[in-house]
Order: C-alpha cells, then structure tokens, then sequence
C-alpha cells in the first residue's frame, strides 16, 4: 500500500530534477562555447595585430633606411614607375638578408601599386600575392592588411602599403611573410588553458547548480510529502484520515469488483468515550484515541486500512476477508481493547461497538456499505452484542430512513401528526385512570402511519427532540379537552433516551405544564428501558429534574430491553409497565407468570405502581387481577383512537369470549 | 543632366554677351567663383577662353607641390592623396577656369627649375615670393604670413629670437625662404656658428628637431601653428614665440614666360575671393588670419 503511493512521487522529482539538470545544461554549454569561440576569435586577431605590429617594424627601421638613404629626387611617386637605384637596392639585400636567412622574415618583397615587383628577397619577379588580391587593393588604398595562411608551416602575410620618408607618402606595397607557427603555438596554448579553465568553472558551476537543484527538489519533495501525509492522516493518532480512506477503500473496492474478491467494512465507536473525555479531560482523551489506535493496529493484518473518521469513530477496510474471519479477527480486536489500560492513575476499559457490512453480499459501493454497517453498528449499541453483522432487513430502513426523516420534518411543519389514545384502566374495578398518547402520522401518500415505520427513523436523527415537544404539547392541550369533557383522565407520554440527553428538557416540561395549567401529577413520561442504560449521569440528571416538577416517571417495556436493575435504584419511579411479551404469555407459560408475578411484586417493593401492557384477552386480565396487577393495558381494553372515541364507561370483561380464547384461559387459569 | 546643366550655362553666357554686359538679371547663372545649387564652383567662361591653347587642349594643368606642410598640402593616411588647402584652392581655381588642375608630388628645391623646364605648369607648395624667385618665375599671391621657430615641447634651450639660434644646429628644408633666412641671421652670429640642416622635405627637418639633433626647426607660421597644436603632434612641438618673422606672401610660381595662364589665375583667384569660396577654403583650415583681399602678381 505504501509503497505503490510512494512510487510516482520519487518518479515525478527525478523527472524534475533530470529537467532542471538538462535545462541548467543548456545555458553553460552555450556560455562556454561562446567564451571559448570569443576568445578563439580574439587569439587569432592578436596573432594578427602582432602581424601587423612586427610589419610595421620592419618597414620603419629595414626597408625606409634602405630607400631614404639616396638622393632627394628619388622619393614621391610610385615605386613600380622609377624602381630602385642599385644603391637602394643593395642596402635592401644587406638589411634583409640576415634577417631571411635566420628566418624571423620568411619572404619580403616590395611591389609597386601596379604589383610589379621592386625588390623580392629571392630575387623572383614573378611571385607574391596577386594584385588582383583585395588584401593587396587594399595596401594601395593605405590601409594594411594580415592574414594567416597554413600551408607546411603557419605563416603570417602582411601586405601593408609602404611609407617611405616622414612626409607619410606610400610609395609602395610592402609584402612581408612572417612566421606564425610560434605565435599560433603560443595562442593556442593560451586557447587550450583557457578553455580548460573555463570548462572546469563551468564544470564546477554545472555542479553547484545540479546539487541546488538536486537539494531543492529534495526539499520540494519532502515538503509535499508531509503536505500529503498530514492532508490524509489524522494528527493525532497517525492513522489515515476519512478522506484518505475514502480514496484507498475506493481502490480496493474497485479491485474487488474486478476480481469477485470479499472483503468488509466495519465502522468502529467506542463506547463512553465522552465519559472520558468529561471526566478526566481532552488530554486523556487522546491518549485514549492513541492507544486504542496502537491497540487497533496490532491486531490488522498488513492490507487492512485502519482510519479514524472523527471523534472515537473508526473506520476498517478488511479486504479478502469473508463474514466469519472477519468476526473472529474483530473479537481479537475488542479482546485487545479490553485488556485493562491506565489513563491518569484511572484504570479503564475500552469497549467498543463494531458495525461490519460484508462486499459484494451488503453493497459495492463504499457509501452503502458504510451505511450498512453503520445500521449494524447502533443495531449493536442499542443491543447487547458489540460486534454485528449487517443483516439483510435492515436495508429497507437504512435506505428509507432518509426518506422519512425529510418527509417527517415537512409532516411536523404541516401538522401530519395526530396523536391517538389507548386507555389505562385500573384493576380490579376497570377505571380508565389514565391515556397513553400513541403518535400516528397522517402520510399524505401512504395513508396512516404506525409509529414503528417512522419513530426509529426520527430517533436516529435529531427529529425526536421537535418530534416529542410536538406530542408533549399536543397531548397536553388534548388533556385539557378531556378535563372539560368531565374526565380526570392522566395523560402518558413516550419520550425517547434523546430527550433525555438534552439538558433543556426539564425546563420544555415545566414550561409546557405551567402553559396549558396542567397539574404535574396528571403527566405521565414513559421512558424505555434502554433510556436507562444510556449516558447514564445525563439521563439520570434530567430524569430527576423532571420528577421534581412531580411528573410520574414510567419504565416502559420493563423486561424486554436491557438493563440491570442497579439502574432502577435511585430513579423515582412511579408506574413499571411489564412488556406485553410477558403479559400475552401468561395464560399458558408458567415462566412468564412467575415473571409477571415478581415485576409486579418488584415495583410494589419499589413504591411504583405495575402495569401490564399487551392484554388482549380476558383470561389474562382476569389473571392480571388476581396476581395484583394495579392496571392494565390492551387492545382487550381499547385500541387507540382519538381520545373523544375513548370509551369513559367502567371497563368490563366480556361475558361472551371466542373458543380459542376460552380454550387458552381454561389452559392459563388456575383451578 | 550634365548636358543640360551645360547646356543651360551655355545659353546664360550667351544671353549675357547678347545683353551687351548688362548683369544682375533676374535669371542671371551664378557668379564664377560662387558655388551653385549643388555646392560645384561655377566656371567663368571668358576665363576658359583666355587660357593658353595648349592648356585648353590638354584639360589639365599640373602644379608641382612638396606635401609635407599640413595643413597646406600633405599627404592623407592612404599615403597618396594630397589634401591641405592649397589642393583644395587649385581644385576651386580649375573649377572657374574649367580645366583640371593637379597637384603632383615633387621635390621642392627643384620645383622653379621643373617649372622653367616645362616640366610643370607651375608650382603651388607654400612658396614665399621673394625678389630672387622672380628671376625664374612670376607670382600669383593667394597667401600671407611669417615664418614661426618650431621648437621642442618645454623649448629646452630656452629660444626666444632668431638670434638665440646662434651656436645651436637648426633645420629647414632644401630651397626655402626659411633657408635663406638662416643664412641671413648665421652671418650675425659670429663665434658661436648658426649650424644650417637643409632636408629634402619639411617632415624631415621635423624628424631632426623630433629627435633633437636640432634645437628649432624654421617654417612658415600655418604649419608652425598647426603643429604645435594638432594633437598629434602637440606633445613634441611648441612655437619659440607668437612672433612672425619676414611676414610675406606666398604665390604660385608660373613661368615668367606663361603670361596668359598667370593672368587666368589670378583672375579666377579674383573670382574666388569676391565670390566668398577663397574665404570658406580658409576657414575649413582655420587659416583666415592669413588671407588676402585682392589677387596680385609679384606682389601688385
């Protein structure tokens, strides 16, 4: 996994660098051939300055005495017309000889400006330059001219014009032949040091330029690997983060597609990680998230992708690993962090629930497959296992939820809700003492809604907060209808564990009492079991706040859900509602009837009163009386309907009962 | 377009001989001597005429000139050309008398005897008209100054006069009034013997005062000045003095013989001077101070 990322970024600078190499190249082999061009260019236009230098010597001091030493008359003109006297041109052959001879001067002739030859150190009259030459026009023309010519041997020519007294007359053309090989040697010695040199500079600068480059892109390099690795991994624990695990689970489910291979999501939260963030402050927290990371770590195989999304939510790709292995190596997970660990002198252990949705079976799709585990998730933290795999029949919840949860927010707002009542009777004298207020949603397409369809959807979404006012309030105000109408009539309402976590809540009962001017007593708030169990000193808190106002508490479901009965103690109770799975099987299920008896027995000891829920046949509710049951509940006492369908009569048994019915209560009856 | 030019000056002279003399027409061609619209010197027709017919058959006149003497006549960096303002005065003389006039290198010593020998038509080499001159040839006076003593730079022997030349060798060329001079002032010195070097040319006596084999070198003031004020040159040479000694005229030595081409140019030097082109050829040579105001022969 690492190293597949860490690939393209190595291949990505090299090719940086290589480019800033081969581009930095280009401008020193460019500069260092021009140098040396320039320099190669001046060596050879010093070699012919010094050319033209010795020339003009030469001129000056050999060939000028030679021709001023006659008479005036033979100056002015042009050689080529008057030629030399004998005495000229033997005092030419004596100051040129030694100097041919010992070769500083290889050829000099003097020419006229037609080119006849005057004077040539080896007599000829027929060589020299051509004087068609421009070099040579332009000797006529006074102005002296080199060049290099290679033959056997480099050779410099001068062809310059020939000014023969002080009047700076020219007379003449001058034609002297030099030898260049010493000269030319000489430069090019001076050539090849310097081109040496300036290479080596060059090199050198090449090199200090490769290495800054070579360091910069390290640098660029490292720096967007840390930019890379802190924008995908969480800070705290290292781990990747939610958007890095978007990315990489993509990847492997992308191959997964390909290869038909298996593989899981699981969603991770820890339970009570707020506790220990409250109670023992940020600082442990994290060191909580870093150990359970270290912990969470140990335990993966090196293909897992562990992630933290969020808070204490962790996030695990397992690929290649089927519904079995995949429990079996999260059981070894929660084992680890289980194990006892010491967070400020505070021993703790970490509990965790892990929600896992399989692929292909749960989804392809990353979001669906979070999403499925993410139901099987709280499936498990409203449950009592902590690890669980997603099941089938959850889907249509899941995917339906969202649904109801926009719709519902538009039902509250057009005021699709109505709320109906079943009645509470008391026993044995079958008196309506109390209604407990069931929600109903009038759905504009799909007609009249039970609450299970859309409750759970409002409970798993803030919802459930305006949800429960809405029914608090309506409840309350319908009260009043009722308390007008002549009955005295309590009214029971069901409110949810998020409304008990809500620290308002206390304060919205008050205020809603004080606003309808109902007395504290005639409400009833029916809280589930599994409330209880929730964040227990928050629940705990509101729940006696409420009863101060002197509103009744009720356990509703008592039996079904899950809690110990430690949590019972110190809550001020005042009505335990015994789950109907009790109560319907009392008429022939001698466990249950022992059950039923000691709930009742229970709540009598805790100074509640006991209510039995589900009574749907007058056996049971004969029974239900004669166990001391204070009141009962059941489609056998009334179903639901708007409280004016309430029957306000004393309820009595039926006299004439079905044969299934008197089958089972001569079954379920003592005799 | 030369033949319209020519064309167009032909029938203005034919027009002013048909006037009876009468000038200063409205279309009247521009004075001779005066350059015209294209800046060319315009020619004096009558003049032409007056020329002797060997002259005008030839085209060409040839004045021989020693071209050591800058800014007079020298030779330019080429070595050949001969610039300075005499060429440049024989040039403007042969444009109004519409004929050629050359200068060609000679030596200058010999110049009056190359002249008399027909060798050239005359000379025009700085040459001072003296008394002695007019035995062999006539002058057309186009120039006045004095003689200057040329010293080395700092004047180390401290030459004030022609007379502190006395016990000191000095330099001149061959043939010059400068000569003549020296002899002049060797015959005050007495005991302590004026030692004359004549050279061949002006530029070698300035090689001998250069290298300091002697203590002055005399010539005319022009050349005198312009040495010791050309940058080139300024470093080496000085003036002994601002005086000018023997102040003269120079003139174009014609054969005494050769009346007709005197007369011609002296009148086409008239033509210059009125016209303003003799001044404007002075003033390019910052030579001004030395002009003259009416051309004369032998000095009248």
């Amino acid at each position: 996994m690492w190293l597949r990322r860490a690939r393209p970024r190595v291949r990505s600078t090299s090719r940086l660098f290589a480019t800033f190499a081969a581009a930095s190249l280009v401008p020193v082999v460019t500069l260092g051939a021009l140098v040396v061009q320039d320099y190669r260019r001046d060596a050879a236009e010093q070699g012919r300055a010094q050319g033209l230098a010795q020339a003009d010597v030469i001129a000056q001091m050999v060939v000028a005495p030679a021709l001023n030493s006659g008479e005036p008359h033979t100056l002015g003109g042009d050689l080529s017309r008057r030629g030399l006297t004998a005495e000229q041109y033997d005092r030419m052959r004596e100051s040129t000889g030694l100097a041919v001879y010992r070769g500083s001067v290889q050829h000099l002739r003097l020419r006229g400006f037609t080119g006849r030859v005057i004077f040539a150190d080896d007599g000829s009259t027929s060589n020299g330059v051509p004087a068609s030459d421009p070099d040579f026009q332009a000797a006529v023309q006074g102005h002296p001219r080199a060049k290099v010519i290679t033959g056997r041997t480099q050779t410099i020519r001068v062809v310059q014009p020939l000014f023969a007294g002080a009047t700076g007359q020219s007379v003449g053309v001058l034609e002297v032949y030099l030898p260049y090989q010493p000269i030319a040697d000489r430069l090019d010695h001076q050539v090849t040091q310097t081109v040496r040199r300036i290479g080596g500079g060059l090199a050198v600068l090449y090199l200090v330029l490769a290495l800054l480059a070579w360091w910069t892109t390290r640098s660029l390099r490292r720096y967007a690997a840390d930019q890379r690795h802190s924008a995908l991994h969480d800070a705290l624990t290292g781990l990747p983060n939610r958007l890095a695990f978007r990315t990489w689970a993509d990847d492997v489910l992308e191959r997964a597609r390909r290869d038909g291979a298996p593989g899981a999501v699981v969603l991770v939260d820890l339970n009570r990680f707020k506790e220990v963030n409250d109670t023992l402050g940020h600082h442990a927290g994290d060191e909580l998230l870093r150990e359970v990371s270290e912990r969470f770590r140990a335990g993966l195989g090196p293909h897992d992708i562990l992630s933290r999304l969020g808070g204490d939510e962790f996030a695990l790709m397992l690929p290649g690993r089927t519904g079995p292995e995949t429990v079996a190596l999260l059981e070894e997970v929660r084992d680890r962090l289980a194990a006892e660990m010491v967070l400020d002198g505070v021993p703790l252990s970490i509990e965790a629930s892990f929600g896992i949705a399989l692929y292909p079976e749960h989804g392809v799709s990353l979001q669906e497959l979070k999403q499925h585990a993410d139901v099987a998730m709280y499936q498990g933290k409203r449950g009592t296992a902590d690890i669980v795999v997603y099941s089938g029949d959850g889907i249509s919840h899941s995917q339906q939820w969202l649904v109801v949860q926009a719709e519902l927010r538009h039902a509250l707002e057009r005021d699709e809700l109505v709320l109906h009542y079943q009645p509470k009777v008391g026993l044995p004298d079958g008196e309506v003492t109390a209604l407990e207020a069931l929600v109903r949603w009038q759905h504009p397409e799909r007609g009249l809604l039970p609450p299970g369809d859309f409750l759970p959807a409002a409970e798993h979404s803030g919802l459930i907060v305006p949800l429960t006012e809405w029914v608090l309030r309506r409840a309350l105000t319908d009260r009043l209808g009722w308390t007008a109408a002549g009955q005295s009539w309590a009214v029971s309402v069901n409110v949810s564990v998020r409304n008990l976590e809500v620290a308002g809540f206390p304060d919205l009962v008050a205020e809603l009492l004080a606003g309808t001017g109902t007395p504290a007593d005639r409400l009833v708030l029916e809280v589930t079991e599994t409330a209880l169990a929730g964040d227990v000193d928050t629940v705990e808190r509101v729940l006696a706040r409420v009863a101060a106002l002197g509103v009744g508490l009720s356990v509703d479901d008592f039996g079904a859900g899950f809690t110990s009965l430690s949590h019972l103690r110190g809550q001020p109770v005042a009505e335990i509602k015994i789950d109907r799975k009790f109560v319907a099987d009392v008429a022939h299920d001698p466990q249950s009837r022992a059950i039923v008896r000691s709930v009742i027995e229970l709540a009598h000891a805790l100074g509640s009163r006991a209510t039995a829920e589900g009574v749907e046949t007058a056996e049971v509710y004969r029974w239900l009386i004669e166990a001391g049951c204070d009141e009962a509940q059941g489609y056998l006492i009334g179903r639901p309907v708007p409280w004016p369908q309430v029957d306000p009569a004393m309820f009595a048994v039926p006299g004439a009962v079905s044969e299934e019915v008197s089958a089972t209560m001569i079954e379920g009856l003592p005799r | 377009m030369i033949f319209l030019r020519r064309a167009a000056a032909a029938a203005g002279i034919a027009l002013a001989l048909a006037a009876g003399g009468c000038t200063g027409g409205e279309n009247a061609v521009v004075a001779a001597g005066a350059v015209d619209e294209v800046g060319a010197v315009a020619m004096d027709a009558a003049l032409h005429a007056k020329l002797p017919e060997a002259v005008r058959t030839r085209g060409f006149v040839r004045l021989v000139t020693d071209a050591s003497y800058a800014p007079m006549e020298y030779f330019a960096a080429d070595g050949r050309t001969i610039i300075g303002f005499e060429p440049d005065l024989a040039a403007a003389l042969g444009q109004v008398l519409g004929v050629r006039v050359e200068m060609v290198v000679g030596v200058f010593n010999t110049a009056l005897d190359e002249v008399s020998a027909g060798t050239y038509d005359g000379v025009l080499s700085s040459m001072t008209d003296t008394e002695d001159r007019r035995d062999k040839a006539d002058f057309v006076n186009y120039f006045s100054t004095g003689t200057s003593i040329l010293v080395q730079r700092g004047n180390p022997k401290g030459i004030a006069g022609l007379d502190d030349l006395c016990g000191h060798a000095v330099a001149t060329e061959k043939g010059t009034y400068q000569e003549t001079m020296l002899v002049q002032a060797a015959k005050k010195c007495g005991t302590a013997p004026l030692r004359i070097i004549s050279l061949p040319t002006n530029a070698d006596a300035l090689v001998e005062l250069r290298l300091g084999r002697v203590v002055a070198a005399l010539q005319d003031y022009p050349p005198a000045s312009y040495l010791a004020s050309d940058e080139r040159t300024s470093a080496f040479f000085q003036l002994a003095s601002n005086e000018q000694y023997e102040p003269g005229l120079f003139g174009i030595a014609v054969d005494r013989r050769n009346a007709a081409l005197r007369d011609c140019l002296r009148d086409a030097l008239q033509r210059l001077i009125d016209s303003g082109t003799y001044g404007d050829l002075l003033a390019r040579w910052e030579l001004t101070a030395s002009g003259v105001t009416k051309a004369t022969v032998n000095g009248i």
